[in-house]
């Protein structure tokens, strides 16, 4: 423990903190993304016809890296909002805000991406409250306009602009479920853990180790997809068995790796998590 | 007329055993098997008073639990033969411990009071009094290493020892338990979950984990692990020791041991399917055995070669998994002893051996030395598929058929068995649950290949849940109280009844009786909620989700009894900057918001669902309660069945003002198959209760698994079956419709598609052909019919 301790602290910070306004972030360098079927000719195609797109599918499958790509390569400000369950429709437009005395009008992300003709992606949109998934309709037809109501304005999207959102079926309840009125207004791309040679692939690129230990930790990861609804709310995700490999190759054993990046986050079920780490112990020795 | 046959019974214990024997036969709800397992234990008993413990419990074994039937009487005759004052204690206690228990933990805990009686009999009475209370709290296995453990006293000898043994088994006590929780066993119970788990990652199938007494292996459904496991001095060693069978087994799921196909690879393959004239297209490595002469001496081969393959592929595909196969080795006991009057045994095991252990055993005969190598490099050549150990396992089939003593006994014909044994291995296992029997001891030396083996347990499980069945059929409804229920009772209720030839109505035809049942042990519900915690917690989020809060606040009203700080400001910066949109919406208002449901539950509790139908729809049951508990509307569970229509039994489990609590948790694990359905009566009825509850919507969910049948009871009326039964049942389905109530029928007959669109014509329902998904559905199929 003590030698991992040591090769952990020599490593070299390489980023330093850097900020930008919200509508002015490009993706400067460009992110790894493999691609599995044709998603990025379909993204790029609706993106040329001013469709919306919806990515659906579960936990760590590669939605967002997507998007950090596709924002990369159209060249485009990137906009990203984490939707959640207190997220009201003025989070998303804008907001007056009183500045000694003086009110003054605030844009909200979606209006400053609109603005500035970029993606604007807003992470499970399913979270967000009802209202939010309205006001978001006329801007994913043939109109593209969004409607500042509080100012008494319509502001029409720029051809650059996108609108994407993710949706995860998987532990969504029925309750929270897309309303069709919404969801076909997209144009739905379906992310799944890719197949296993293209995941190891990706595995061994993302954190360095090598191709067959990238492959047994694919192997772990199917097993422990074997137990989704089987108590499971999810799989074992590829940025679960990235993590894992990267602590692997910062010099922790397998095993206590898997524990820590895969075992011990999926679930609270102690037998579940006895099982899973018995998995562990069965494909890494 | 219960009170009556105790009394009977008691007098009877004055009387010699031949007029004991005779009254027995008197007693014609009894099965002539039943009277002779009766008989048989009634006159072990020397002592009257145990003799008359025995009757007195024997009704109420017979019926709560009547597969258990034949095991309570052959171990109380086990007991009776070492001391009667332990039997009657045995008798006395055990009514009560299969309320709580497996029918083959009962087997365990009774033969170990056996064993403690050998030595004293007093002893054995503790024993017996005092296990009772502890299995209300502790799991059986549990509890029988703690009576181990007391039997450990004993073996000491000398008379202390019997004293000090008396005192620990009186104490009963968490401090006497508590001495034996410290050693290393691992038991199944505790880790079954895990290991299904475990063996479903391994498998990506389905994988259902089953106790049995000693042996382990699989039947291609589900894998039996022994209860306990203690090879070695360390809990955790004997978990991984359970984790190397689980893979074993389960590795004969995921690697094909049961979906042979030799149509579908090479040449070879093919040649042996012409062979062996399988029939093209033949799937499934039972009929390949079936083509040999002996099928069994082929199912021995193939097991013991396609266990050494399944090693070899998970030693390959998991490089973590050495160590937990080196445990099981290490755990087995080699056999020194080589049969040399049976050489073809002698060769499968040594072949075995040498293939378990990677090394010819010591000691063996050059002749048969030499036939061992050469079956080896048969199985040398096999590849990794299974069809690669069927083309094995005819080398070795045509190497051993010439050699005397390859004429293996058939235990039961026509190879039901499949289960038995692991992969054929036939070595001893250290340290599983139980040490031993004398029989076994004695005939172990020369029965391990080929006679009764140590699965004989897993065996009479089997034929135990054949012979259920039967005992079901021949257990005549109301049989068991019988007059107590055929007197016309005045708080029965009457119906009418559909006859659809007649056209009209049968009036007052039906006689329903109400049945508060006794509340059993929570020990099933607890167990079921257990295993299914991940649904549950599921279920429960769900359905609270749905939970209107009581006063929900309502942000952003024109009135209400708050300031909405939020809107307030909002619409303070509006007028500032002059366009108003707020309209004064600024008041926060506490809403009252009501669910007004009121479900009734109606399961069919007829003879038809036996066995594990009826233990799946007690867990949907369960999973139901939580299900409504967290949503928090009205519900009631009521069971039905009977028999003519006089006698129509209607089955309180759960009324709508009781609460969810033990008593309820233990009415549903009591409930148990009975006889015929009447459907339409029941419905009626319970729709009667519907009525009374004052909800908005009043549903009722109906669960049956299959067609209405009842009998006839007087000549001339007409049968309640066919089409009667289905009309009958139509008609009081569409009268609840007129009376406000809202039917939803739920089945799980899978041949249910003819007339169920009959019967079910004026109400929706759902079929459901794989009845373990009911636990699932049913939440899901409430929460559709109410939102």
């Amino acid at each position: 423990m003590l030698a991992v301790h040591r090769e952990l602290r020599a490593v070299e910070y390489r980023k330093e903190a850097a900020s930008w306004k919200m509508e002015e972030y490009f993706v400067r360098e460009e992110p790894y993304y493999r691609e599995v079927g044709n998603e990025v000719g379909i993204f790029e195609a609706a993106h040329a016809n001013g469709l919306p797109v919806m990515l659906k599918g579960p936990t760590g499958s590669g939605k967002t890296r997507f998007v950090q790509y596709m924002a990369w390569r159209l060249k485009l400000p990137l906009v990203t909002v984490a939707c959640h369950e207190d997220l009201t429709s003025s989070d998303l437009i804008g907001r007056y805000l009183l500045e000694g005395g003086e009110t003054r009008w605030s844009d909200g992300p979606l209006t400053r991406a609109v603005k500035a003709g970029g993606i604007c992606y807003l992470d499970e949109i399913v979270e967000a409250r009802k209202d939010t998934t309205v006001v978001i309709h006329p801007l994913t037809d043939h109109r593209r306009l969004l409607p500042v109501e509080k100012r008494g304005e319509v502001i029409e999207a720029p051809d650059r602009f996108i609108l994407v959102i993710s949706y995860n079926p998987g532990y969504q309840s029925i309750l929270k479920n897309l309303k069709q009125s919404t969801r076909q207004r997209f144009v739905c791309l379906e992310f799944d853990y890719p197949p296993r040679e293209v995941e190891a692939e990706i595995v061994a690129h993302e954190s360095g180790v090598r191709k067959d230990l990238a492959e047994e930790l694919v192997k772990l990861g199917e097993k422990v997809r074997n137990l989704k609804a089987k108590g499971l709310e999810e799989g074992a995700s590829t940025r679960a068995l990235i993590y894992a490999a990267k602590l692997i190759k910062s010099g922790i054993t397998p095993r206590s790796a898997c524990q820590a990046a895969i075992s011990n986050p999926i679930t609270d079920d102690v037998e579940m998590g006895r099982a899973i780490q018995s998995v562990v112990e069965a494909v890494f020795p | 007329m219960l009170e009556d046959y105790k009394k009977r019974m008691r007098k009877l214990t004055d009387l010699k055993p031949e007029i004991l024997g005779e009254a027995i036969s008197e007693l014609s709800r009894f099965s002539d098997e039943q009277r002779n397992a009766l008989l048989h234990a009634a006159m072990a008993l020397a002592n009257r008073s145990a003799a008359s413990q025995l009757l007195v419990s024997s009704l109420d074994v017979l019926r709560n639990h009547p597969d258990a039937f034949y095991v309570w009487c052959d171990v109380g005759r086990k007991v009776a033969s070492a001391s009667a004052v332990a039997a009657e204690e045995y008798f006395r206690r055990s009514p009560e411990v299969l309320n709580e228990v497996r029918k083959e933990e009962l087997e365990s805990w009774a033969r170990l009071g056996a064993r403690i009686a050998e030595k004293s009999a007093e002893a054995a009475a503790e024993y017996f009094r005092s296990s009772c209370k502890l299995l209300r709290t502790l799991p059986p296995s549990d509890v029988i290493r703690w009576g181990n453990e007391g039997y450990g006293i004993l073996e000491d000898g000398g008379l202390a020892s019997e004293k000090a043994a008396i005192e620990y088994f009186a104490l009963g006590t968490r401090k006497s338990f508590e001495r034996s929780r410290a050693e290393p066993t691992a038991l199944l119970e505790e880790n079954a979950r895990v290991l299904k788990l475990y063996g479903e990652a391994i498998s990506g199938k389905d994988v259902d984990i089953q106790p049995s007494g000693e042996s382990f292996g699989t039947d291609g459904r589900s894998i039996y692990l022994p209860v306990s496991l203690n090879a070695y001095g360390e809990r955790e060693k004997n978990f991984k020791l359970y984790r190397a069978l689980t893979a074993r087994l389960a590795g004969r799921f995921a690697y094909g041991s049961f979906d042979l196909d030799l149509g579908k690879v090479g040449l070879e393959a093919r040649e042996l399917a012409v062979r062996r004239k399988l029939p093209p297209g033949t799937r499934g490595t039972e009929a390949f055995f079936r083509t040999y002469p002996n099928p069994l001496l082929a199912k021995k081969i193939f097991d013991i070669l396609d266990d050494a393959r399944i090693e070899r592929i998970l030693r390959r595909e998991y490089a973590g998994i050495g160590d937990d196969m080196d445990l099981f080795k290490n755990a087995l006991v080699a056999v020194r002893k080589f049969e040399v009057t049976k050489p073809a045994q002698a060769i499968l095991q040594a072949l075995q051996e040498s293939l378990l252990f990677g090394a010819m055993p010591e000691g063996i005969p050059p002749r048969i030395e030499e036939e061992v190598k050469r079956c080896l490099l048969a199985c040398n050549a096999a590849g990794d598929r299974v069809e690669d150990t069927a083309l094995a396992t005819d080398r070795i089939y045509r190497i051993l058929e010439g050699i005397p003593g390859s004429e293996f006994e058939f235990e039961v014909p026509n190879l039901p068995n499949w289960g038995q044994g692991f992969a054929g291995l036939n070595l001893g296992m250290k340290g599983s649950a139980w040490r031993p029997s004398r029989e076994g001891i004695e005939s172990m030396g020369t029965a391990r290949l080929g006679g009764k083996r140590p699965t004989a347990i897993l065996r009479k499980l089997l034929m135990g849940a054949a012979r259920r069945v039967q005992t079901v059929k021949s257990l005549r409804p109301g049989s068991l109280e019988p007059t107590e229920l055929r007197k016309e009772r005045e708080d029965a209720f009457r119906y009418d009844e559909w006859d659809c030839d007649m056209g009209d109505y049968r009036r007052r035809w039906c006689s329903v009786r109400e049945v508060k049942v006794r509340p059993g042990s929570a020990r099933f519900a607890e167990r079921a909620l257990r295993e299914h915690s991940a649904l549950v917690a599921g279920v429960r989020r769900e359905f609270q989700m749905f939970k209107p809060e009581r006063l929900r606040k309502e942000k952003r009203q024109s009135d209400g009894e708050e300031v909405d700080i939020d809107a307030a400001i909002e619409s303070l910066l509006e007028a500032k900057v002059g366009n108003p949109t707020m309209e004064g919406r600024v008041y926060t208002r506490r809403n009252k918001v009501q669910r007004d449901v009121s479900a009734a539950f109606l399961v069919d509790m007829s003879g038809s669902t036996a066995g594990w139908v009826m233990d799946t729809e007690k867990r949907a049951l369960l999973i139901m309660c939580e299900a409504l508990e967290a949503i928090g509307d009205g519900y009631a569970i009521y069971g039905f069945s009977g028999a003519t229509r006089d006698h129509i039994e209607f089955h309180i489990i759960k009324e709508f003002d009781e609460e969810y609590g033990q008593t309820v948790k233990g009415r549903i694990g009591r409930m148990a198959s009975l006889s015929q359905n009447r459907d339409g009566a029941a419905i009626r009825h319970a729709t009667l209760k519907l009525e009374q509850s004052e909800s908005k919507t009043k549903l009722l969910v109906v669960i049956s698994d299959g067609r209405p049948l009842d009998m006839v009871p007087r000549p001339g009326e007409p049968l309640y079956q066919g089409n009667y039964s289905v009309q009958d049942t139509r008609m009081a389905l569409k009268e609840a419709k007129a009376k406000g109530v809202r039917p939803f029928c739920i089945t799980v007959d899978k041949k249910a598609a003819d007339y169920i669109s009959t019967m079910y014509a004026e109400v929706n329902y759902a079929i459901i052909d794989d009845v373990s998904k009911l636990p699932e559905k049913m939440p899901a199929i409430y929460r559709r019919l109410t939102t």
